[in-house]
């Protein structure tokens, strides 16, 4: 368990960590009033198969 | 004795009625790159599959365990450590394919195939039907590459090499058609071009089909309104 | 130095061009280019995550996975920063900026699953370039998309509008248009000896 191998470990965990959260705190705070030009695209989002849109979870609700 | 045409349904439905590359139209970047050879395309399509298995098995696994609140993050993480294993696997046994394919290997973790099968079917399905719907589509995008692969190879240089990315297979290089080879169909250009052509051959045989039904549908129409009338009539 | 950096920019913009050549980024390029304004917020967007995300990347590669041994745990990292820096942007965007918000954040999604960003990443590692190299292939290769994808966008737009045979609506001509515009990129070979 070499210094360099610890450090590694370390960095892509915080990275890991990171993702999550910075995950959550985006699902969690609010679009600013601009619900109304989201409907604009709702037929796009049928094509786009990309799941991690937040976008996509307001259409579906 | 109803869970057997259900199974053989997820099973088809990815080779011909859902074909990721033809009918969803996703997976587009590789299948445009990696076509320039038939054994690239092979090679591509059975990495591709092996990812989609893996992680589609494992997805529908952990199913119930990940919290909603995190799905797409761990659902990420987990395609991602199959590329790199896949990565590491190719690098190791078959290196001309991992120097041909290149870079696309490890741009399997963005396919929008992998993380939407992950997410529309392997997480609310059971391990077997996630199983059948991975092999389904991994087929199927397997045969799309091929189709791309062989028209580019066969147009372009004339015939089909072999051994050269397998090196476990002979060298047999079978070009009949040498002298009326178009080199466009080896370029990025003849890429577009024969994706293109398919695609609006498929819609072709899609209008042709769909217009047929109008057809039937508004004779069956006219004849129940003449039903109709003569009844009134009567 | 400062020449050789500039025919890298070329080189990645036009001669080796992300979409054309490459085949990066092919998602997006058929999916977001039926509006011209639409093409340009896609391609404003994908020029600030790709070179944030190369910035992020290549430190990363070269200072902690490689001393450590583990350089094979580079796809891993490199959709971690860049599907993190998404989420920051997206949440940075909202909290701070809503009009830049209204016109790039839509687009901000699809770029996590956009082969160009992860490409360029790994590219610049697989073919170890230095930092200014890398910055040069990350700052080409976004500008010729964004050049691209308007491009493509102003061309689409006037095949709305023109008589296509009913098979060939849509993707099609799209994508035997894409070859044409490839065929025509291939005159800059010659550019850079």
């Amino acid at each position: 368990m070499t210094k360099e191998l610890i450090i590694a470990i370390v960095a892509i965990g915080l990275l890991i960590a990171v993702f999550f959260v910075s995950y959550i705190l985006n699902k969690k705070t609010p679009i600013p009033k601009e619900c109304e030009e989201l409907k604009i695209d709702a037929s796009k989002c049928a094509a786009c198969q990309n799941m991690a849109c937040t976008l996509r979870k307001k259409e579906e609700k | 004795m109803e869970n057997k045409p259900r199974k053989l349904y997820e099973l088809t439905k990815g080779i011909i009625k859902e074909n990721p590359l033809f009918v969803l139209l996703l997976g587009t970047c590789p299948s445009l790159a990696t076509t320039t050879s038939l054994e690239g395309a092979i090679g591509m399509g059975f990495l591709f599959a092996f990812v989609l298995i893996g992680s589609n098995v494992v997805i529908s696994l952990l199913r119930k365990i990940i919290p909603s609140q995190i799905k797409i993050p761990c659902y990420i993480v987990i395609i991602a450590t199959f590329v790199t294993i896949v990565k590491m696997l190719s690098e190791a046994f078959l290196p001309e394919l991992y120097s041909t394919l290149g870079v696309f290997i490890s741009l399997i973790v963005v396919n929008c195939i992998v993380l939407g099968r992950a997410e529309a079917f392997a997480s609310k399905n059971s391990v077997g039907a996630s199983l059948l719907d991975g092999i389904g589509m991994g087929i199927g995008y397997t045969l799309a590459l091929v189709i791309m692969a062989f028209v580019r190879e066969v147009l372009g240089t004339g015939g089909l090499t072999f051994g050269e990315i397998f090196t476990f297979l002979p060298y047999v290089s079978f070009t009949p058609l040498e002298k009326f080879a178009m080199s466009i169909f080896t370029m990025p250009a003849g890429a577009f071009l024969v994706l293109g052509v398919i695609l609006a051959i498929l819609a072709y045989h899609a209008n042709k089909k769909a217009n047929l039904e109008r057809v039937k549908a508004k004779i069956e129409k006219e004849k129940l309104a003449k039903l109709a009338s003569e009844a009134k009539e009567a | 130095m400062v020449v050789a950096f500039i025919l890298a920019i070329i080189n990645a913009m036009l001669i080796q061009n992300v979409v054309l050549y490459r085949f990066y980024g092919i998602c997006p390029f058929l999916g977001v280019s039926k509006k011209s304004n639409e093409a340009l917020s896609m391609g404003l967007a994908v020029i600030f995550v790709i070179v944030i995300a190369s910035a992020i990347c290549w430190p990363i590669y070269h200072y902690i996975l490689v001393p450590a041994n583990i350089a094979f745990m580079d796809t891993i990292t490199y959709i971690l920063v860049i599907a993190s820096l998404v989420q920051l942007i997206e949440m940075f965007l909202k909290k701070y900026s809503p009009s830049l918000y209204a016109s790039l954040g839509v687009y901000l999604p699809l770029i996590t699953t956009n082969c160009a960003v992860l490409g360029v990443a790994q590219g610049n590692t697989d073919t170890n370039l230095t930092f200014g190299m890398s910055m040069a292939n990350a700052i080409g290769t976004s500008v010729g998309f964004l050049i691209i994808i308007f491009a493509f966008s102003c061309i689409r737009v006037r095949l709305e509008a023109s008589n296509v045979p009913k098979c060939l609506k849509g993707i099609p001509i799209a994508l035997i248009t894409a070859a044409l515009m490839s065929l025509a990129f291939v005159g800059f070979t010659g550019l850079i000896k």
